[in-house]
């Protein structure tokens, strides 16, 4: 009884709360969709919400016209790359420190970390003079090479790996397996949902990157999403541009990264399940 | 051919003092040997530095005479049984027995002979494509047993192997382990601290204390003439009645040795100050307890020499048989005090001296022998 009667309301108020941050978080997407849908006039007039007659021809434009789909594909390319060699570094990283017994591994361990609490902005200059003396400037190559290792992923791996029990290790050094073997035939399969939170997050992470990519690629013909939105942005010049197909734009550029979540959301954040394998 | 020999082995973690120093021990080939001891005496350091899993700082290991230095271990011929299983959670049962014979690079067709094999050994041929989740903590068990026979080695070696099962599955799979160890007639070490366990698989026990053999005995031996204080006191339920003697208790039971001990099974017990049998160490006190465990009934009694355990079986408290019996399970309830007398026949005591080891029965002078009197308040 007692519980009905407070559960109730509280339930309602939660719902009520999660749906207000829903629609707020949701509100411009949507505006975003339906502006690319609109005429010029309409979208600039805020008592429309709904287009009257929708301009498919917007989206068609972007499309068929427009350099936007090559530097979807453009980005789409660079972020998968990126994350592979980051999920695969991570791993095997992660692997030697928390299972193989070797000196320094806590010192080596907190030098990584370590890294992470240097800004970004700060390795742009040494990354670029690296890079431009490897002659690796403008290139796919140099971008993907100075992303290759991922510390936030390393950490996130590293509490994932950690759950794993010891004795699962054990026992495949017992059955003769070598490292490679142990980490994916043994470890990998329990600690996959992590990989699969992480490939998601640096995917968006690495599909959104616009300040290292803009600095190092030059050719337009390289541009990522980001930069090649801006590219589009300011193409008209300030008073010529054509918000409808900028809208458009902006919606297809997010669409790789919602078919990705969509396809992925149940197990994102899975986490390790309850049954590591071991009892206890 | 699978003999374990540890030759003054010594491991320590970090800067610790060392958990072992200087171990030697052999290990019978083809035997079921236990190694026993309280938490923490380093039961499972010794057995994964056997395994290979864990480094040692000095001595030798050999396994079937070949030394293991630097050897993997995978190679070393030796399979294991963790406490909690450790199977492959994303493996099926076949898939967690198959993965260690892949590694070793056996044949597919063998590999399938052996699996099949294996499983029905151990019972789990209708299990063999489902995953560790979906099965019990019994069948859990099997498969990782399983998983240790398929690879046929030579020394299999288990830690704790039952210590996640409830007591009636225990006392199965323990019957099931003495059955399997005569079948495969190889090297089983098995690491516990359940003196059950230990007495009833085993045909050598090691005991262990703080890292050191206290000894190494076929479990008769070491219920009948423990070599030391520890081992008298870690065997048996309750342990054996350990008497420190002081000059009184010397002058009057005659005997001449610091302690004296004898097991609550063999003790007699007999109502206010009965005549002990002839030939045996006798002392007067109080009934504090008992304890009703269906086959048998152990008595707690308060004497001047301290708390003394005494053991009688069912059957013989029935038929009357040692001594006057059941002494006091009316009387005990009713709060007044219940005089006993305990005593121990001279077969039955055992001796240590001052450095807590055994003294053999026949150095021992026992010259009075029987003193009810004044030793008991
Ligand atoms: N990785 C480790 N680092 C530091 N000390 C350790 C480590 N493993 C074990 N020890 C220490 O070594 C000693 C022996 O441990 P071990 O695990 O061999 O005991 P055990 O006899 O198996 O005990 P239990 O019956 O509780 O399993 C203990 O004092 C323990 O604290
Ligand atoms: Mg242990």
């Amino acid at each position: 009884m007692r519980r009905n009667l407070y559960s109730r309301p509280l339930f309602a108020l939660k719902l009520a709360v999660l749906v207000a941050i829903g629609i707020v978080m949701a509100f411009p997407f949507v505006w975003m969709a339906l502006s690319a849908l609109k005429t010029k006039q309409e979208l600039l007039d805020f008592s429309v919400f709904f287009p009257k007659d929708a301009q498919w021809g917007n989206y068609a434009e972007v499309l068929l016209r427009s350099p936007i789909p090559r530097y979807i594909a453009n980005s789409v390319f660079v972020a998968a790359v990126t994350v592979a060699y980051q999920m695969f570094s991570g791993a095997l990283l992660v692997y030697a420190v928390v299972f193989m017994e070797f000196r320094f591994r806590r010192v080596i361990f907190a030098v990584v970390l370590g890294c992470y609490m240097v800004p970004g902005a700060a390795t742009y200059i040494p990354s670029y003079i690296l890079l431009s003396k490897m002659g690796l400037l403008d290139s796919y190559t140099g971008l993907i090479v100075s992303n290759l290792v991922s510390i936030f992923g390393v950490f996130l791996l590293r509490q994932a790996f950690m759950q794993v029990p010891p004795e699962l290790y054990d026992a495949a050094r017992m059955d003769g397996a070598g490292h490679w073997k142990t980490l994916w035939r043994v470890i990998f399969p329990l600690t996959r949902p992590m990989f699969i939170s992480f490939a998601l997050i640096a995917f968006i992470t690495c599909y959104n990157n616009y300040m290292w990519p803009s600095l190092i690629t030059n050719s337009p013909e390289l541009s990522l999403v980001s930069q090649g939105l801006r590219h589009f942005f300011i193409e008209g010049g300030a008073y010529g541009t054509n918000w409808a197909v900028v809208m458009a734009a902006s919606t297809l550029v997010t669409a790789p990264l919602l078919i990705m979540s969509l396809l992925i959301q149940k197990r994102f954040i899975a986490g390790i399940g309850a049954d590591t394998g071991v009892k206890g | 051919m699978s003999a374990i020999e540890l030759r003054g082995v010594t491991k320590r973690y970090g800067e610790n003092p060392p958990v072992i120093e200087d171990m030697d021990l052999t290990i019978a080939d083809g035997g079921f040997t236990v190694l026993l001891g309280p938490s923490g005496c380093g039961k499972s350091t010794i057995l994964r530095i056997i395994a290979g899993l864990e480094p040692h700082d000095g001595g030798s290991v050999r396994i079937g005479g070949r030394d293991m230095d630097g050897m993997a271990p995978g190679e070393r011929g030796v399979a294991m049984v963790f406490q909690n299983y450790a199977l492959y959670p994303a493996m099926t049962v076949r898939e967690n027995m198959e993965f260690g014979l892949k590694n070793m690079k056996v044949p597919k067709a063998e590999r399938e002979a052996r699996i099949a094999e294996c499983a029905r050994i151990v019972d789990l041929e209708p299990f063999l494509d489902r995953k560790p989740k979906s099965l019990s903590g019994g069948q859990r068990q099997r498969v990782a047993l399983a998983r240790a026979i398929v690879k046929k080695s030579g020394v299999f070696l288990m830690d704790e192997p039952l210590s996640n099962l409830d007591a009636k599955l225990r006392a199965q799979i323990r019957a099931d382990l003495i059955e399997l160890h005569r079948k495969l007639g190889i090297t089983f070490l098995y690491v516990t601290h359940d003196q059950v366990e230990a007495m009833s698989m085993g045909t050598e026990i090691v005991l262990l204390e703080g890292g050191a053999v206290r000894q190494k005995a076929a479990p008769t031996e070491l219920y009948d003439a423990p070599a030391n204080l520890f081992a008298a006191r870690f065997i048996g339920s309750p342990p054996m009645n350990i008497i420190e003697t002081d000059s009184k208790l010397r002058r009057d039971t005659g005997v001449d040795a610091p302690y004296i001990g004898f097991r609550p099974e063999r003790a007699w017990i007999m109502r206010g100050d009965g005549t002990p049998p002839p030939g045996a160490v006798s002392f007067r006190g109080v009934l504090a307890a008992r304890e009703l465990l269906g086959d048998r009934t152990v008595y707690k009694i308060k004497t001047d020499a301290g708390d003394i355990y005494a053991t009688e079986s069912s059957a013989s408290a029935r038929s009357g048989g040692a001594g006057e019996t059941e002494p006091g399970g009316a009387a005990l309830r009713s709060g007044r005090p219940v005089e006993v007398t305990v005593a121990a026949g001279r077969g039955d005591l055992h001796f240590f001296d001052g450095a807590e080891n055994a003294i053999p029965p026949a150095q021992v002078s026992v010259e009075v022998i029987s003193v009810p009197a004044g030793i008991c308040s």
